[in-house]
């Protein structure tokens, strides 16, 4: 399964991102948007998955590095 | 090296047999940019579609400021930009900036595209729901970026 995954980062800091990934993230994964390491806080399943592609959104907060 | 493989990972292409898949493949060149590279202006003639293979490319608007602009998404592996004027022919809704160096792009031209969905009327219907749903999903990021407190 491919995860296509929109990214929204709390605080408005970051536009969003979307990418696909070879596993399903996960509340508590470090995602790298860019420069910036950022951690899941929410993960929804938007809409239902179609052949072999889940679509996935992923709420996430900047990491303090 | 063929290219199917990396096509069967782009959800555009998506219920596509490997035999659409190659007719698809034999459309595409690749492109390789740098950070800082502008791939297309807003406003620019728009004539391709562009698929990420690796990389990052940031997506941007201009804003009433002269010279400036304002990030709206970024786009890494897997994701497809430039579809909005494959479907209307129109210039660019937006500026497409690579944001990592060595981002490999596989683009297609526009006529090409559209040649070969008319041909074949099932990639062309494949293709095009898919693009649809792409739209949808990239909509409902921007609505639930909009939710989020500033």
């Amino acid at each position: 399964m491919i995860y296509k995954v929109s990214f929204v980062v709390q605080g408005g800091g970051h536009p969003g991102a979307i990418q696909n990934m070879e596993e399903r993230p996960e509340k508590g994964d470090q995602v790298k948007l860019g420069n910036k390491l950022y951690e899941i806080v929410e993960v929804l399943e938007i809409i239902p998955s179609r052949g072999e592609f889940g679509y996935i959104h992923a709420t996430c907060r900047p990491v303090e590095e | 090296m063929s290219i199917v493989p990396l096509l069967k990972k782009a959800d555009i292409l998506n219920g596509l047999s490997e035999s659409q898949l190659e007719k698809i493949a034999g459309l595409c060149r690749e492109q390789t940019c740098n950070a800082d590279e502008i791939i297309f202006k807003e406003n620019d003639k728009s004539s391709e579609l562009y698929l990420i293979q690796d990389g990052l490319v940031e997506i941007t608007l201009s804003v009433p400021e002269p010279g400036a602009e304002r990030s709206i998404v970024t786009l890494g592996k897997g994701q497809i930009f430039g579809e909005m004027a494959l479907l209307d022919e129109g210039p660019r809704s937006a500026s497409a900036r690579c944001t990592a160096d060595g981002t490999r792009l596989w683009v297609a031209n526009r006529a090409d595209f559209i040649s070969l969905c008319e041909k074949d009327t099932s990639i062309g219907f494949t293709v095009m729901r898919n693009i649809a749903a792409d739209l949808s999903f990239k909509l409902r990021l921007i609505n639930l970026t909009r939710k989020e407190p500033g």
